[in-house]
Parts: C-alpha cells; structure tokens; sequence
C-alpha cells in the first residue's frame, strides 16, 4: 500500500517562561492511502501539535518546528515556501477542528464560507462554486441545502456545524483530512452519526483520515492503524488488531485496563498512578518511568527507542518483548494492592 | 445511508431569515435618544450637503461673503432695508432668516457654509483615522508576537536619521545614511530571501540579526507616545507652523485621533486570533492578507464604527475650536467655529451671533454621541438579547 504522509522525526517545540517545552519530541507516523490512522494520547501529549505542525500551523512564536520532516507524496512539507504551502492547505490536505460552534466565521453565510474555499483552489467562478456547495452539503447530509447556503453559523446546531465544516473540508477533495478530536464536542448520538458520515465519505473518495481522540471506542470502529502517543513521543504503533490484540506497552496495556466494562463490577477500577509529566522538564532516560510497573534499572538511564516487536507493530519499551496482557494481568493482581496500600499510609 | 445521517430537520423548520443588519435596527429603534440623534445627524448632513450646493459657484444662492454695511446686526427674522440693498444682493427669501454679522453678512448663509465645513473636517478627519488605525492596530493584533530583528531596526534608524537630515537642510551626510539605510534593506532582502530557499541552520550575517522588541511593542508603545501629547496643543502648534487652510486642518485632526482606533482594533484582534475560525480558515489555506481583511476586519468593525461616529463629534468639535481660537480655517470661509468667534464681541447688541453657531454645535455633537451610543448598544450582541 502507498504511503502518503510519512512523518519522521518530528520536533516541535514551545518557549515557555520556564523553558523550552517539547511538544513533539521525535515522532514518527506513516499514512497510507485510503486509510484511517488513529493517534491516540491523553490531553496535552501532542496530538494536536503533530496535526498542526502538518500543516505548519504552529503559532509562532512561540512555538518552533526545531526539527524533522513532513514528506508528502515525496515533497518536504516543512521545508516549502509559504506561498506553496497555501495551495496545500485545504486543497491537498484538510483539517477540522474540535469546536464546531467556533470554527465558522459568524459574519458570513456558509454558503460563503464554502464557496470562497473551492474559487480558490478550484478557480471556479461563483456560481459553479455554489453548485458545488449544494452538492457537497447534500453529500454530509444537510436538508434542503440550497436554502442552508444562506444560513448564518448561529442559525444552526452544533452537529451541523460539524457537517458544514467537513464540507468545506471536503470541498476540494483532500487527499488527507486531519480530524482533530471532531466529535467531542458533540453528544453522543451526534458523535456516531459524525463518524459514520466520516466512514462513508472516506469510502467513496478513498482519503486518508488522521483521526485524532481520546476516545479508544472511536478509535477500534474507525482506524486501521493506531498511534498511542504518551509525553510528546510514540510509545505504540501498529494496526488495530495489534494494538487491541496484544498491547505491548505498559502505558497501553494501563489504558485498556482503566477502561470501565459494562457487567463487570465489584472491583474499583484500575488507574495509571501518578501524573503527565511536564514537557519542560521530562524525567530522564524513559518517560514513563515514574508510573510504570515494570520500571528497571535500565529505564532511569536509557530512553527506549521505537522498536518493532512484529511486522508493522512497534513500541517503546526495554520490555516489550516479554510485556503482555498475561503478564500485565499477573501484575495488576498484586499491584493494585500496592496502591490501595500507599493511598492508606 | 444518507437519511440515517439528516437531522430530520426540514426547510418548514429553519429560522425566520433576520440579516444583522435587520436584528440591529430592532434595537436601535428602541433607544429613543439616539434615534433622534440619527434623525439630527442625516438632518445635518442634507442641510450640510444642500450647503455646500447653495453656498458655492459664481452667483451662489446664498452668498455668505457678501457685505451689506448698512444691514449689519439685524436680529432674525428681520425684512431687507429694500431702499439701501440692490435687487441681487438681497437674501433669498427676502428676510434674513438668522439676522446679519458685524459686516451685513447674512448668518443664514454663513450656517449653512460651516455645516459643509464641519461635515467634511469631521468625516475626513476620522477618515484618516480610522483607516490608520485598522492597519496599525491589525499589525499590531495578528503580527504582534513577531519580534523585530536588529537589522531592520538599524535600517530604520538609518533611514529614519537622513530624512531628519534633509528637513534640516544638510544634504550630504542624508545622502550618505539614506544609500547606508538602502544598503542594509538590500542586505537584509537577500538574508531573508536565502533563510526561506535553505532549510534551517546558521548561516553567515546570523549575528546580526538576532530579535529585538515585538512589532506590537513598537506599535503599541507609539500609541502611548502620541496619547502623552495633549491633543488640542498639539493640532494648535502643528497648526501653527502649516499654512491654514481647511484640507490641513482635517489631515492634522486625523493624524493626532487614531490611537483609540488602534487600541480597539488591536484589543478585537487579539481575541479573534485565537478563535477557531481564524486556524480553520488558515487551514483551508486562505493568506494572511485575506483572512486579516476579509475574515477578522468585518468581526472587529462594529466597536471601530462607533467610535467613529464619535470621533466625527469630537473632530467637529476641535475644528471648532480651533476656528474660535483663530487657527482654523481662514476669515473669509465661515465655519461655526469662526461666526462663534466673530459673535463674541457682540455678545450683548447680538447674542444670536453665538447663540446660533453654539446650539448648531451643540446640536449636533450631542445627536452624534446619541447615535453612536445607540448604534454600540445595537452592535453588542450581549445587549441585544434583552
């Protein structure tokens, strides 16, 4: 399968008054065509900073992309003129954002909205342009929309919002869509039929989808592959079947045990202890230490590097090849003892 | 699939179309004072606009320079002496509707000259004004966080000390800094032009251009400078070095108004930066001309229009001002200010020389403020709702 975008090594960094912060600190992600990759991670780990250095839509300062590349169909995204990079925006690669109540211009008409993004990338005369329009509102399923072009964003719902906003995302047919968090600003009900509707796009344009949440529910019905991202870094890679399968990862295995399942009951509910690191001062040698079970000697010395267990399945950990969910499970066992202990003393 | 995904909203269910201009106007038309300051302000400018009409030409219907000796401190309303004043010298509608000056001059006239006079100093001046203040304050909003390099500080320096030069008449050593400031600008073109070819890493010339202050420091702090300045003195001295005439008295007016536009401007800018619809329209890759213009301008133009509206009062006020004082527009064109100024001597034999000129002003500085408070609370969508 073709490769799309191929992020390597990726560094972004933030000045802070108490130092340099890092974001991102060495990422590396594969996107093939026709796919959907999930990046996963817990809030302020870098998921959206990874979106938007795709883009080059660090605010800066005081953000910086301090290293790496962003190859896309071959071409250095990070090393491109402004002026090039414009052309990619929106035309080759799109974005939606978490906030759909805020992500519309509240002075203009979407119909306005969406015309002005497809004349300037399609060239399209105005009215082409709003033929256009009705037919991709048709398409994220928006009733009547010839009479919803004149529609003001505060005329309309969250979720339609939403719908309007991957119009216009959509409009010139991306070959990516960057979906940061697109549905958690929405109920329930609002957050299937948005997914849904992302599916069923993506199987008639065939566009990768970079899907970004916190949600791992989303994430098995929707991805092939899945990134977990933990303090600015990779921790696991690999397909869906991998990653839900057979976790590798100490951070991963916590997250699935911190899940709460339906019917089961009597015991409280696992927790990952202790806190997100702060990325101005990241603890030394592996990241996760502080929080780890399975922390050693090694961990407080050497970073572990993304290594690949299988084919496709990589992880950062000295212990992936012996961590599984049968040794993780043994573990919890007597390590939630330990903890139910200290919070006592 | 496609009616699984509809809301199950239909056409019959969208909301009533209310344009804001429509959902503004309710309001506005509540507030009672300022739409008698709307009524006042267009009364103003077509009595203005009919001024400037009546008042101009080779044989103007209203001449307001034309001397009658023999008529002269007529009260209002008083009949042409017919035996002393020739048949074209007489007023139109042959009674001198607000009385005569010192020199016989029909008031009625001279008014209806100064309303012209007035109109167009105040939407000039707050012309000029606001347009600098939207690009100063757009700079200053959405670029602010840049930092100024100390090359370009440097050229400007440079550039900024040969033309001190020239005004001051030494023309070699401006020659000299102006080709030292051009050089620089060339330098730094180049450095500029090659840091966006090659990727990062140092490169030669990197010393000296390492980050100054912000653009918004720079901005922002030439606001502070200008608002230390008593205004009034300021436009009085400036005015006192120019040659008077009515086009330097509104360049002088807008160039000494526009720091409270920069500050609004800035102020909506920084908000709107952050708000999601600025990154989504970046990140379908409009430029930052187009969103600056297109997309933020119309979300910050409303605090900008009334202060507009009342920057219009107060330029019409300091134009009068200065007409009073003697620095404004010169004797022979009426303006309020100068038949207020002309008045004052004959405060007691005729007190309609003042009353006239100062209620006008009165007037209509009083309905611009109305108006331009009404149009704020109509703009406010926190207000509206109520």
């Amino acid at each position: 399968m073709e490769t799309l975008l191929k992020i390597s090594n990726l560094k972004v960094c933030f000045d802070t008054d108490d130092g340099p912060a890092m974001a991102v600190d060495g990422v590396d992600l594969e996107i093939m065509k026709g796919t959907t990759l999930g990046l996963v991670g817990e809030s302020g780990c870098g998921k959206s900073v990874t979106c938007l250095s795709v883009l080059r839509l660090i605010p800066s300062p005081p953000g910086r992309i301090t290293g790496g590349e962003i190859l896309y169909k071959g071409r250095n995204l990070l090393a491109l003129p402004e002026k090039d990079m414009e052309r990619i925006r929106g035309n080759d690669i799109s974005m939606i954002f978490q906030e759909p109540m805020t992500s519309l211009n509240p002075v203009f008409t979407i119909g306005e909205q969406i015309k002005e993004v497809i004349m300037l990338h399609q060239h399209k005369t105005s009215a082409e342009a709003g033929e256009l329009a009705v037919r991709i509102l048709d398409k994220v399923g928006i009733p009547s929309p010839a009479i919803r072009l004149k529609s003001y964003p505060h005329q309309m719902s969250g979720g339609m919002k939403q719908r309007v906003m991957i119009a216009m995302a959509l409009s010139c047919n991306p070959e990516i869509l960057i979906a940061d968090e697109p549905t958690t600003a929405l109920d329930v009900t609002i957050q299937a039929q948005i997914l849904e509707l992302m599916q069923s796009l993506q199987d008639e344009y065939g566009m990768s989808i970079l899907l970004v949440t916190h949600d791992l529910g989303v994430v098995a019905s929707m991805a092939s592959h899945v990134a977990i991202m933990y303090a600015s870094s990779i921790v696991e890679y690999g397909s869906v079947e991998d990653i839900f399968g057979n976790p590798r990862h100490p951070y991963t295995l916590g997250l699935f045990t911190s899940i709460p399942v339906i019917g089961k009951r009597g015991r409280a509910l696992y927790v990952i202890p202790g806190n997100v690191p702060d990325p101005v001062s990241f603890p030394r040698g592996c990241r996760f230490r502080p929080r780890c079970l399975f922390a050693a000697e090694q961990c407080m010395t050497q970073k572990p590097p993304l290594r690949e267990i299988r084919h496709g399945h990589r992880a950062a950990c000295h212990f992936s090849q012996t961590i599984d969910k049968y040794v993780w499970k043994e573990k919890t066992k007597t390590a939630s003892f330990l903890i139910s202990d200290e919070q006592h003393g | 699939m496609r009616n699984n995904l509809s809301t199950g909203e239909t056409s019959r269910d969208l909301p009533e179309e209310v344009s804001r201009f429509a959902e503004a106007w309710r309001v506005f038309k509540k507030n009672t004072p300022a739409v008698w300051g709307l009524v006042i302000f267009i009364a103003f400018f077509i009595v203005a606009v009919a001024g400037w009409f009546l008042t101009t030409g080779e044989t103007p219907v209203l001449d307001p320079a034309k001397v009658r000796l023999s008529e002269k401190l007529l009260r209002p309303l008083s009949p042409v002496n017919t035996d002393m004043v020739e048949p074209g010298d007489r007023p139109v509608f042959g009674i001198y509707l607000l009385g005569t000056d010192d020199l016989g001059r029909d008031v009625f006239a001279r008014m209806m000259q100064g309303a012209w006079v007035s109109l167009t100093v105040g939407f000039v001046a707050v012309g000029i004004s606001v347009v600098i203040g939207i690009i100063l304050g757009g700079v200053a909003g959405y670029y602010g966080r840049a930092r100024i390099k100390f090359m370009h500080v440097l050229c400007f320096i440079a550039f900024f000390a040969s033309m001190i030069l020239l005004a001051s008449g030494r023309k070699e050593p401006a020659l000299d800094l102006f080709v030292t400031s051009l050089l620089l600008a060339t330098v730094s073109a180049v450095y500029h032009y090659l840091a966006a070819r090659g990727g990062a890493g140092p490169r030669p010339l990197d010393f000296l251009f390492f980050d100054t202050f912000s653009v918004d420091t720079l901005i922002m702090r030439f606001v502070d400078i200008m608002l230390c300045f008593p205004s009034f003195f300021l436009i009085l001295t400036i005015v006192a070095l120019l040659p008077p005439n009515i086009y330097n008295i509104m360049i002088v007016i807008g160039l000494t108004s526009w720091m409270g536009t920069t500050r609004f401007v800035r102020a909506e800018f920084l908000s709107l930066r952050e708000q999601d619809f600025v990154s989504a329209a970046k990140a379908l890759g409009l430029s930052d001309i187009s969103i600056i213009f297109r997309h933020m301008m119309p979300n910050a133009i409303a605090p900008v229009l009334v202060s507009a509206t009342i920057g219009i009062a107060t330029a019409i006020l300091t134009e009068a001002g200065l007409s009073f004082l003697g620095f404004g527009v010169p004797p022979p064109h009426a303006t309020w200010g100068n038949i207020l100024a002309g008045g004052e001597r004959f405060i007691f034999d005729a007190p309609w020389l003042m009353y006239i000129p100062g209620f006008s002003i009165l007037t209509v500085v009083l309905s611009f403020n109305l108006f331009g408070e009404g149009l704020r609370d109509a703009m406010n969508p926190k207000l509206r709702k109520r």
